[in-house]
Parts: C-alpha cells; structure tokens; sequence
C-alpha cells in the first residue's frame, strides 16, 4: 500500500494544521482534539435521544396537559440533555481563558444589544406572560384588533388563530404591553341585543314573548336570568334590550354574527307570530300650506 | 329499553325509536328521538350492546360535569334531617362492549337541556340544571323522561337554614335502575352558603342493576372525590 502524504495535496503551509489535528497538543484551552470530536458525537446522540424523549412525552401527556405546556417541557427536555451531554464528555472544553471567555460574551452582548433589541424585549415579554399566565392555549382572547384562539405561545410570539381560520403571530412585546381581554377566564359571558317594535305594539306582550322564547333556548343561562327591558323610545320605534349570559365554553367557540344568527330569527319569528312587527324607520313630513289636522279615518 | 343485548335491537315507543340489526358484514344502528337521527354502521356483529342512564351532563355539548336540581324552598331547623324525593333528567348512552372496550355509540335525552351558572361569573361553575317538585315518597316519574334522586338532607349548622337547590358533581354520581332510574345522595348543610354534596354507590333497591357511567365507557380516569363542596350558597 502507498502512504498518501496528505500535506502534498495542500498548499505550502498546511502541513502544521495536520500535525495540529493528529497530535495531542491542546488548541483550544486545555481541550485536544479527541476530546472535540466525542464533544460532539455526545451532542448528536443527546440530540437524537431529546427527539425520542420528546415522541414518549408527546405520546404520554398530550391528552392531559395543554399543548404549549408541554411543548415548554420538551424543550426544557431538549435543552437539559444536550447540556448534559456537553458536560460530561468535555468540561475541559469551557477551560479556555478568561479572557477569551469574557471577549466572546462581551461581543455577543454588543451584538444582542445593536442588532436584537426587539428580539430581547419580546424574550423578555414572553417570559414575563408565562409568568403572569393572562391566557394559555386554548384560551378565546383579543389583543388589539386581533380576536381568536390561543395556539401557543412561543418565547418570541403568541401565536393565534383568527376564527376564519386565519393565524396570527403577536410579538410578545405588543401582546405584553397592550391590552389582552381573556374570555376563558369567566366561566360565563354576558351579550346584549337591541330589538325594536312599533309604537302600537303592546310593550308587555313582547318582553313576555321574548323572555319565553329565551327560556326555551338551551344555550341561555337560566340563571343569571335574561334581562328584557325597554331601553329606549325612538323616532321610529320602541326599543328593547335583551341581555343574555352564555357558557362561556359555548359562546367563545362564536363569532359575534353567528350568536346573532342562533337568536335573533328566533325572537323575530317570535314577534311576528304574536303580530309584533320591527318597524321601518318612518317620518311624518309636514308642509306649510297644509292643514296640520288630519281627520281620523 | 334499558339492559344488554347480544343481538338484534327493535324498540319503539312514541318519543323514541332504537334499532339495531346484526348481519356478519355489517350491522347497521338507528336512532330516532323527536327530530333528532342517528345512524351508525359498525363493521361486525361481535360485542354486546348496552343501553342505560348515564350521567345527565353530557348533552347537547360536553359544557359541564355538574348538575343542578332547584326545588320549592324548604327550612331546616338546627341539627335537622330531612329525606327528600326530587326528579332528575336523564341522559341515555348506548355503548358497546367488544373486546374488553367499552366504544359510546349514541348519546340522547327526552328532555329539554338547561343550563346555569352555579356562583358568580368569575368563581362559579356552569351547571346543567333542572326543576323538581319536592316529594317526600317516591313519585312516578315518566321512566325515560326522569329519574328519582334520593336526597338526604341534614343540617349542622346552629342556625335555621332555608334550602332549594343541590349540586352534584357527575364524578361521583352512581345511577341504578330497574322500573325506574334512581340515585341516591347526602347533603350536608354546615351555613347558609355552604354544603356538601355526595352520591351513595349502593343500589337503593336490592334488586336493581347497576348503569355503566359515561366516565367508566370513555375510560376517564377519576380521582375519587369526597363530594362536592357547594359554596355559592343553597338557596
């Protein structure tokens, strides 16, 4: 067999890095190259076995705790094994020089600091919501102009789903900042509508037809009771508002217009069968040269 | 209705139809309940079908574990114990047996669903509820309308209270039946905003059979609970 001098394959000069790499001489601290290399062979393996561990994890806890709890846990997995792997097999590996140590930190913060504001403060912020727990997955919540369910929350973003289907990443930093309404947090929910009926109309018979038809619908909470009540007299009509509590479990699965559309044909059907009618709005005119008196027909 | 059936199920009555044919490659399951219709197709004949009372929390949404029975007021003087008859909803599951498995085929009710809020909006807890007469002997109930609870009501407190209402928790709840569907419970009144709640696992009757609860057939692992603690108050 012919010896291969790999060093003639190389330009001028290179034949020190191979006798660097083959020897045992430390580049690195105290560190010699066997030790880099079972370094990160231990970090594959706790790679590959953080994978498995989080499968098994998956598989045991995904019906009994909430999805980013547990995605929070399998990365905290993750992370402890690789650190682990990294401290057993080479823990001469950290035994470089302070100043080394302290150049490397201090150009890391420099670049944090210049490049990763916005990154840090939505780090920050989103350490600061897991600590507060406003929300957790699965929760209903609206954060500024954004309504729908919480996916999970990331160390970065609160991830959500609009309820047309839509995502939407949050930065933890507006999510921390501004202001969150959490409807999960009540077991119920309280919604109001405005119904109008006409002058004529007997204002007594339709709060009873609406309170029956309420009483009736399944979803509407028999206690605290519905609230029916004249609101307002106006130009055209008589209005009544109607107040209704919901599960919260239940409401929070709707959207504002598909409430609507569960109760308010009902309650108008209701009326109409009792010859109760919601009004167009209408306007007497009169004109100058007219007789302001109209004879009763 | 109510029991185990091996075979074919055929059963008709004003309010409710259920049936159930058998063949080798396919059996076919119908339901029909008002204007409600289930249909299911299972791919064998194997395994039993069983038919009874489950606890009344599971329709029309899963929303709540807790149920909620309001009746006419009544005042317990200090140290009193009183036994009561209330009326309860039912719910009736259809499940079948095959393999060591128990698989919930149908869910369905007779009676109209009501919900409520036990508490306040923030503490509280959503219930399903229903409204009883008070009985103080057994009353004939329409067998697969209502069932009857048993309730023991005893007063520890020092002062008069006025009840009219229990809440109990589907946990813990133990459902019998023979002509009808029974349940039995205590409750323990310490104050006017506070009582306890617990469901007896004996049959009242010797001679009645015991109902497989939903959280047994979907193989919910419970914590076995001391009750439930009332503490938005009993009146």
């Amino acid at each position: 067999m012919i010896p291969i001098n790999l060093s003639n394959l190389y330009p001028e000069g290179t034949e020190s890095y191979f006798a660097f790499i083959q020897s045992d001489r430390n580049f690195f601290g105290a560190t010699s190259p066997v030790e880099v290399f079972s370094f990160v062979i231990a970090v594959i393996i706790a790679y590959i076995i953080g994978i498995a561990a989080s499968f098994y994890l998956k598989r045991r806890f995904s019906h009994k705790m909430k999805k980013d709890q547990l995605d929070f846990r399998i990365k905290a997995v993750r992370v402890l094994l690789v650190l682990a792997a990294m401290a057993v097999t080479i823990p001469a590996f950290f035994d470089a020089s302070l100043a080394i140590i302290a150049a490397v930190f201090l150009g890391l913060v420099a670049v944090f600091a210049l490049a990763g504001q916005k990154v840090i403060t939505n780090l920050l912020c989103g350490i600061a919501i897991r600590y507060e727990r406003p929300f957790a997955s699965g929760d209903y919540i609206s954060a500024g102009e954004i309504s729908g369910t919480v996916v999970t929350l990331t160390p970065f973003a609160t991830i959500v789903r609009t309820i047309n289907g839509g995502s939407v990443h949050l930065p933890n930093e507006k999510v921390y900042s501004g202001e969150v309404s959490n409807f999960h947090t009540n077991v119920a929910r309280r919604y109001d509508y405005d119904l109008g009926i006409r002058y004529r109309d007997d204002i007594e018979q339709a709060i009873r037809i609406i309170t029956n038809m309420l009483d009736s619908y399944q979803f509407a909470l028999k206690y605290p009771a519905p609230e029916v009540f004249v609101s307002d007299l106006c130009e055209s009509s008589v209005n009544i508002k109607v107040r209704i509590w919901f599960p919260s479990a239940w409401a929070n699965t709707k959207d504002d217009v598909s409430l609507r559309t569960h109760i308010l044909p009902e309650l108008k059907k209701a009326l109409e069968c009792a010859g109760i009618e919601i009004p167009f709005p209408q306007r007497v005119v009169w004109f100058g040269n007219e007789s302001p008196h109209i004879p009763c027909q | 209705m109510f029991g185990r059936y091996g075979g074919d199920i055929s059963y008709t009555d004003n309010a409710v139809s259920v049936r159930l044919e058998r063949s080798p490659d396919i059996s076919r399951y119908v339901r029909s309940c008002g204007k409600e219709r289930a249909e299911k197709i299972l791919s064998s004949d194997k395994g039993t079908v069983i038919i009874n009372p489950v606890e009344p929390v599971n329709l029309p949404l899963p929303l709540t574990r807790h149920l909620e029975i309001w009746f006419p007021r009544i005042a317990l003087l200090p140290g009193a114990f009183q036994r009561l008859f209330l009326s309860f909803p039912l719910e009736i599951g259809v499940l079948l047996e095959a393999g060591g498995d128990i698989h919930v085929l149908d869910l369905f009710s007779l009676t109209r669903t009501k919900y409520s809020l036990y508490g306040s909006p923030d503490a509280g807890l959503i219930t399903r509820w229903h409204k009883s007469d008070l009985h103080t002997a057994k009353p004939v109930v329409s067998r697969y309308e209502e069932g009857v609870l048993e309730l023991a009501i005893s007063n520890s407190s020092s002062e008069t209270v006025e009840v009219k209402r229990t809440v109990l928790d589907s946990d813990s709840m133990h459902l019998f039946y023979a002509d009808v569907v029974e349940m039995a419970a205590d409750m323990e009144v310490f104050s006017p905003m506070i009582a306890r709640t617990t469901c007896r696992n004996v049959p009242p009757q010797a001679d009645m059979e015991r109902c497989i609860e939903l959280y047994t057939a979907k193989k919910i692992p419970v914590v076995q609970k001391k009750g439930f603690l009332m503490e938005f108050g009993v009146a």
